[in-house]
């Protein structure tokens, strides 16, 4: 294998926040605003921290105390070991999709 | 949250400092949380990432091998390889306090955790990955290990069923290790593992802790996962998929039922993860399915 040797060179991280936006309260990057079951609150692109206004909380602890979801249309094939076809799909499930284990 | 060790902190910075002139005495330095919570980190020996200005410095975890981390970090900085991975600002690992390894890197923008994932980008990209030449001198990926230590922790459990479940997964690494050193793979593909530059805006690769060489169904064993223990539902598994098939995979038959190939490594990423769901403080339902799954899978 070729050895890289040289870096490559640093390119800063200089996002430029939308007009308006916040910046991350902990590692200053932009937030962006994003909208989620009505509900209105602001990602950080760096960190991932969330924040939610007043009131945004106690709207999504109500709407997932609402949450049903579609059956799913199994694809046709899959490991006797799923749970396909008898059970309902967990929204949001697949945040376990963003860590290291 | 800034880190609580003020050596360490300062330590980051100086690291810092020799990439980004916008670092000061002052700068903070914030862990991104990649595991557990900010507040219960799930392990000290883990490795951590800190966000300093515009540079991530990661300590690597306890016991991490120089030489194979070594040997990752030139993989990623091989030819074209830049096209696929975000690169390090250095291409050899720095010995870190407390006997860690710190790489050091760009800072990124990563993907959210609120948006739809990018499915059929994140398919396409990994098969390019799986379809890049062979590189010599490449460990094997890391999942083997990763769930050598899932195994390792249902046995200090203390329970009778998490400790079936470690026999049941003795068995199933054993069966993986058998499996063809086949192609370039990821080793511990997930959503967290995407970012790009502010200038470049396709999502690339990050962390090459487990990067190597082996069956490239590893790569695509936690959507699939996920996707068989209903966590993942059928319109994002399918668009990944067809993506990863459109853009020539190698880790699935072009057509036909892709489920004989992704069986082992799935079930594999579903124990790791149903594991690394226990120790998270708070993940009790998706535990509890994470562990449904493995229930069947012993029976199955």
């Amino acid at each position: 294998m070729t050895q890289p040797t040289d870096p490559p060179r640093y390119e800063p991280y200089t996002p430029q926040p939308a007009a308006g936006a916040m910046t991350c309260p902990k590692c200053g990057a932009p937030m962006r605003t994003y909208e989620r079951n009505g509900i209105h609150l602001e990602q950080c692109q760096g960190c991932r921290g969330v924040f939610l206004d007043f009131g945004e909380l106690e709207h999504l602890t109500q709407f997932e105390s609402r949450f049903a979801a579609q059956p799913p249309a199994a694809p046709g094939y899959g490991p006797a070991w799923g749970s396909h076809g008898n059970q309902r799909y967990r929204r949001g499930g697949f945040s376990g999709l963003f860590f290291s284990s | 949250m800034p880190t609580n060790d003020p050596e360490l902190a300062d330590w980051i910075r100086g690291v810092a400092a020799t990439q980004d002139p916008r670092v000061g005495p002052n700068t903070p330095v914030v862990p991104l949380v990649t595991r557990g919570l900010a507040t219960r980190p799930v392990a000290p020996e883990h490795s951590q990432v800190f966000i300093c200005a515009g540079v991530i410095v990661k300590l690597h975890g306890a016991g991490t091998d120089r030489d194979r981390l070594t040997r990752r970090l030139h993989g990623i900085g091989a030819t074209d390889m830049d096209r696929l991975w975000i690169q390090p600002l250095r291409y050899a690992p720095l010995p870190a306090p407390n006997d860690r390894l710190a790489t050091v890197w760009p800072r990124v923008t990563v993907l959210s955790t609120i948006e739809t994932p990018p499915w059929a980008d994140v398919g396409a990209l990994l098969a390019r990955l799986h379809r890049m030449p062979l590189l010599d001198d490449l460990p094997r990926l890391g999942g083997h290990s990763r769930l050598a230590r899932a195994i390792a922790f249902l046995r200090t459990s203390g329970r009778d069923d998490l400790a079936r479940l470690a026999d049941y997964g003795d068995g199933l690494a054993a069966t993986l290790a058998e499996l063809p050193l086949a192609t370039l793979a990821h080793g511990d593909f997930h959503l967290g593992q995407l970012g790009h530059t502010p200038l470049r805006r396709s999502w690339k690769l990050l962390d090459v802790d487990d990067f190597g060489i082996g069956d490239p169904a590893w790569d695509l064993a936690r959507p699939a996962g996920f996707w068989a223990a209903g966590l993942l539902d059928d319109d994002a598994w399918a668009t990944f998929l067809d993506a990863y098939r459109a853009a020539g995979g190698p880790a699935v038959p072009p057509d036909g039922d892709p489920w004989p190939a992704l069986d082992l490594p799935a079930r594999a990423a579903v124990l790791v993860a149903a594991v690394q769901a226990l120790r998270t403080p708070n993940s009790g339902e998706v535990a509890a399915q994470l562990l449904a799954a493995c229930a069947r899978m012993q029976t199955g």
